[in-house]
Parts: C-alpha cells; structure tokens; sequence
C-alpha cells in the first residue's frame, strides 16, 4: 500500500515533462525576441544619433564658418569658382573661413574602420564626428556644385552610417542610414 | 492491527491533491502566466514601434533635407514641382514619377510609405508637408512632418 503510493507514476511523469517541454521553448522564444528587439533598438538610436551628430556638426560649421572651397590646406588653389568639383571622401576639400583658417571633414580609419573626422589649421588633433566604438561610416562624399560664377557654390554631403559589423551580426539586423544634405555657402 | 489503521488513515489524506486544490494553483498559475504574456507582447510591440519611428523620422528628416537640397540649387525649378510626390527610393537621387503612393508600390524597406505635398504659401515662400506611414499589426500609424522654405533664408 505505501509502496504504491510513495511517488509519481512513470505516466505522470511522462505528462508533466511533456507539459514542461512544451511551455519552456515557447518562454525562452518570448524572452529571447524581447532581447533581440531591445538590441535592435538599440543599436539603431546609437546609429541615428551618431549620424545626426555628425551632420549637424557639418552643416553648422560650414553654414556659419565657410567663405570658400579650397583644394589644399595651404589655401592657395581655390575651387568651385565656375565649375563643380567633386572632394571624394574629404581628403583635399578644405574650407576657409573669415580668418584664413581652414576645416575639413574627411573619412579616416580607425582600427579598420572608417570614421568621420573634422580637422582645422587652429586644432592639433582632428575631432571624431563619429565613433569607431560603435559605427562605421561605408561612404563619404563630399563635392560642391556651382552653376555660375555669380552664385554661391552649394556643398553636397552626403555618408551611410552603419553599426559596427562583427562576425555575428546578421544581415537582417543590420542598421544603416544614409544621410545627404546640400548647404549654400551663406558669406560666399 | 488499530495502528495500522491510523497510519493507513493518514496515508490516504496524504496520497494527493483534490480537485478544488489544483483548480486553485491553475487558476493562480494561468493569472500569472496570462500577465507575463501580455506583458511580454505589449513590450514587443512598444519596441517594434520605437524602431519604426526612429526610421520614419530619419526618412523624413532626409527627404526634407534632399528637397531643401533641391530648393537651394535652383528656387525657379524647385517652385514648379508644386503637387504631391511620393518617394519610395532611398536614399533619394531624383523626382520620382508618381504622385501619390499606391498600395501596391514597393515602399521603403516594404513597409513605409513617403508622400510630401509641395506647396505654395507666398510668393517666396513654400509649404512643404512630408507623410511618413507604415503599417504595425492592423493599425497605419501616421507621422506628418512640415515645414517652410523660403527663397532667401
């Protein structure tokens, strides 16, 4: 009689480890897409304002600052005078300001990653726009139109931001903006 | 043989749980797990939702920027794109063809629709209107962003 009653009958058992393996995947699936999501999001904002940043600072800068277009730092061969020219990604488009300082902005690399730097005459080190901790810039452009020489030349910038890409990122999740924007040389 | 009855006696209230106790745990269990999960499903959706938005307003904020764009590189031909457009290529590098985003269009990312209505407000001066839409479960959740363009600012 005790013997009979002392445990759980192996049907029992089989029921409640069914019950069991049936409700634990579906919990961990709940848990595991929250977490997924709340990384997504995640990422994105940290993307977007990244991106944000980075063309705010540029717009600013060359909307207030920029007098002219210049091909080298030693401001010596002025461009976008008649004709457009195209600064790739930043590397010989300087900008002058009223002073006779220059700035640019340009794509650098950063531990194999590219990063959006702002550089001047009056700075030792050039200032990251964009941080390689977190993103990754996979174009840059930067160019200047000019319809005639009467008008003021019109900067054109434009980058993809992207997260930082490791081996286990999927396709899916990845994050990528595109911001372009077109600014008029204001003092020009 | 008398002890033997007791400790059978005892045994037998011992041998389970009645119905009216496993009722009981069910039902506290089910009031649990029902909250987990809605819970659960409202945080999912909260989340799907946020990064939606984060997206609608980058696709908003970049086609106000690309029509700026348009607008500082020529006033004259910008003021007769006067209409609705919709644009569902990203990034932006040209007017599109259509006006108005039909259902069947290929949407941005497949799921969100940009429409902007360009119009005039004074003589120097538009209105520009951009509608950001995207479907999330049954509802179309709307985000319409505008603003004014002068012809010297």
């Amino acid at each position: 009689m005790i013997k009979n009653k002392s445990g759980f009958t192996l049907l029992e058992t089989i029921i409640v480890i069914g019950i069991i393996s049936f409700i634990l995947p579906i919990i961990f699936s709940i848990v595991f897409s929250i977490t997924r999501q709340q990384a997504k999001v995640y990422v994105l904002s940290t993307v977007k304002r990244e991106g944000d940043n980075a063309l705010s600072v540029i717009e600013n800068l060359v909307r207030n600052n920029a007098i002219a277009i210049y091909s080298d730092n030693a401001l010596s061969s002025q461009v976008c005078t008649t004709i457009s020219y195209d600064g790739g990604s930043g590397s010989s488009f300087y900008f002058s300001d009223k002073d006779g300082n220059w700035f640019n902005f340009k794509t650098t690399i950063d531990t194999g990653l590219l990063k959006i730097a702002s550089d001047s005459s009056i700075l030792t080190t050039a200032i990251d726009l964009t941080s390689v901790k977190n993103t990754q810039i996979s174009s840059f452009n930067i160019s200047c139109d000019q319809t005639s020489s009467i008008t003021s030349p019109i900067v054109s910038i434009q980058f993809t931001i992207s997260q930082k890409q490791t081996a286990s990122t999927r396709i899916e999740d990845l994050a990528s903006l595109n911001y372009s924007t077109k600014i008029k040389l204001r003092s020009y | 043989m008398k002890e033997d009855l007791v400790v059978h006696k005892i045994m037998k209230n011992k041998s389970g749980f009645t119905l009216l106790e496993v009722l009981v745990v069910i039902g506290i269990l089910s009031v649990f797990l029902l909250s987990a999960v809605t819970v659960s499903i409202v945080s999912i959706r909260n989340l799907k939702n946020s990064e939606n938005k984060i997206l609608a307003s980058r696709y908003a904020e970049g086609l106000i920027e690309w029509l700026r764009g348009e607008k500082e590189t020529d006033w004259s031909l910008f003021i007769l794109k006067e209409g609705s457009w919709c644009f569902n290529d990203e990034p932006i590098t040209q007017w599109p063809q259509t006006g108005i985003c039909g259902q069947e269009d290929a949407n941005i990312n497949n799921s969100f629709k940009r429409e902007v209505v360009i119009d005039y407000d004074d003589i120097s001066r538009v209105l520009v209107k951009v509608t950001i839409s995207w479907n999330e479960g049954d509802e179309t959740i709307t985000i319409p962003i505008s603003t004014l363009f002068e012809q010297y600012d």
